[in-house]
């Protein structure tokens, strides 16, 4: 009835140090937080995150992983923890979703401000009101503007990979580094990741207190000093791109700040970020047999924002979002701002489910001319 | 080639692990997989579904499945309108539900396996062995995906799902 040749390693599910696991976004992500050794895990539940912090919880109580967990009432707590405990030196983890990130958000401007390292896994969801606990990038791009290395994931092992690099790289650049995975589609998806332990170097970072110590950070600040340290912070961020690249051949060769598909030839191209990059890539592979030249430019990073890239593109874009700001969606709206004019959908806020079909339709409708800006509905 | 089979089945009844389990089966048989529950709030005895995807090319889409190849029914009571190619479900006798149907009393076989409870019998073991059968996935594949997933527990899953191998039908 169908022929399904087992093509990968047949009969093996080794290769090398290579492991083959069928693991959701959410446990490999703490599978790779687990290789990391962190110090000190602090967290608070919260759908769909919730099964991170359980699986390293776990870990802990098997003797697996050799870290303290702190149980907190919220996760402005858990990044209160993370930030006292990154700032005497531990390497620190966290996992958020939605409310629970509008929840700490204030705590995510201090320990960014702080210059400490530290990583976070955000299972990217829909903020209320009204209620839904189903997947968008609400949630993720609230961050974009405290200072914050933030990364997109587009399946369980770019999930894993992005991990083990977000604490080299955070660790290196002294900012803050999240992995956001899209909710359920992702985080509750299992499916084939390889599993490899690479050797993360040992914590570093640009100063530590410890209770010993007479040091006071993060004063009053006068005159231009507050200023100063804004600056400072945005011109590493712009340049922890070059950490990112430097290391990504370490961590999975995904391409950088971006991915590439299909883009040499094209006359079309389609920015987007996040899980459903996977479907869009199904549907320009069906476009492409019928003849249209449309590639994807897959944003993997918010922040640093990969502006040469988007500079570079030279044909028609349509940008497809899953968080709004006005009635533009927030990824077109970052794209503009590179002097691109593009056209703007907004789809799948709350969990609608958006599939390979409704693509094909959106982009068609796209290189067809009959799209400005709206909202797929 | 990518083959997209949809779960139905009542919460509590081990869908979502039955996805799992097939899942890591094709994987050791060298193939890719992706299982995914419904996305929500998941009630026992209320009507859920869970996806499957196997494929020899990495799997890239994780949207829904919208017009499944195959279909897997926990329960012969829930009402199906279907147009599938392959259909397996939890019934003693022949019910037609796709072009192919495989036929099996999971829930006997798991009872006879004290696979039980609170009251419900847990079909995972048997109805994984009865689409291994379907989906021509090496039972010692599944044998090995049960142990990986169930560990010390596995045991009497072991025993339904073999059962269940041998002893499903089609029409």
């Amino acid at each position: 009835m169908w022929n399904l040749q087992g093509n990968v390693q047949a009969e093996s599910h080794r290769n090398g140090s290579r492991v083959r696991k069928l693991l959701t976004s959410n446990e490999a992500v703490a599978e790779a937080v687990k290789i990391a050794k962190p110090d000190v895990i602090s967290a608070y539940p919260i759908t769909p995150q919730s099964p991170i912090v359980e699986s390293l919880a776990k870990m802990i109580a098997k003797g697996e992983l050799d870290a303290s967990f702190v149980r907190v009432e919220s996760e402005h707590s858990a990044m209160a923890v993370i930030h006292g405990a990154a700032t005497a030196g531990a390497r620190v983890f966290t996992a958020t979703s939605s409310h629970g990130l509008a929840y700490m958000f204030e705590m995510c401007w201090w320990i960014a401000g702080s210059r400490l390292p530290a990583v976070m896994a955000v299972a990217t969801r829909s903020i209320g009101a009204p209620w839904n606990i189903h997947g968008d990038h609400t949630d993720i791009v609230q961050l974009r503007d405290a200072g914050w290395i933030i990364g997109m994931a587009e399946n369980a092992q770019e999930a894993f990979d992005m991990t083990l690099q977000a604490f080299c790289v955070s660790e290196e650049v002294n900012i803050p580094f999240a992995v956001g995975l899209d909710a359920f589609t992702m985080s509750h998806t299992a499916e084939v990741v390889e599993i490899w332990e690479p050797e993360i170097p040992p914590r570093r970072q640009a100063y530590k207190v410890l209770p010993s110590d007479n040091f006071a950070v993060n004063a009053v600040t006068m005159g231009k000093a507050r200023m100063k340290a804004r600056y400072d912070l945005a011109v590493d961020l712009e340049n922890s791109a070059k950490v990112i690249e430097k290391t990504d051949k370490d961590f999975g060769n995904h391409g950088g700040l971006v991915e590439n598909y299909r883009l040499d030839d094209a006359d079309f191209a389609v920015v987007m970020m996040g899980g459903w990059c996977g479907d869009a890539k199904d549907a320009i592979d069906m476009l492409r047999q019928e003849g249209f030249k449309i590639g994807l430019l897959r944003i993997r990073f918010l922040r640093p924002f990969p502006k040469k890239a988007v500079k570079e593109l030279g044909c028609e874009v349509l940008v497809v979002d899953k968080a709004n700001s006005d009635l533009r969606g927030v990824l077109g709206i970052e794209v503009s701002s590179c002097g691109v004019e593009a056209k703007n959908v907004v789809a799948g806020i709350g969990g609608v489910d958006v599939g390979v079909e409704d693509l094909c339709r959106i982009f068609k409708d796209f290189m067809n001319g009959k799209l400005e800006m709206e909202w797929y509905l | 080639m990518l083959l997209e089979i949809t779960i139905y089945c009542r919460g509590g009844q081990g869908g979502v692990t039955t996805a799992r389990l097939i899942a890591t089966a094709a994987m050791f048989q060298g193939l890719y997989a992706q299982a995914m529950p419904q996305f929500g709030p998941e009630r026992r005895g209320a009507t859920v579904n869970a996806y499957l995807r196997i494929s020899d090319k990495s799997i890239r889409r994780r949207s829904s499945i919208r017009n499944p190849y195959g279909l897997a029914v926990f329960d012969k009571k829930i009402n199906l309108n279907s147009s599938a190619k392959l259909g397996i479900i939890n019934s003693p006798n022949p019910i037609k539900i796709a072009e192919k149907t495989y036929y099996l009393d999971a829930t006997r076989i798991a009872e006879r396996n004290e696979l039980v409870y609170a009251g419900w019998a847990i079909l995972s073991a048997p109805m994984s062995g009865a689409m291994a059968k379907a989906l021509e996935i090496e039972i010692s594949y599944l044998e090995e995906a049960i142990y990986t997933e169930l560990g010390e527990k596995a045991d009497k899953s072991l025993e339904a799902a073999k059962e269940a191998y041998e002893v499903v039908r089609w029409t």
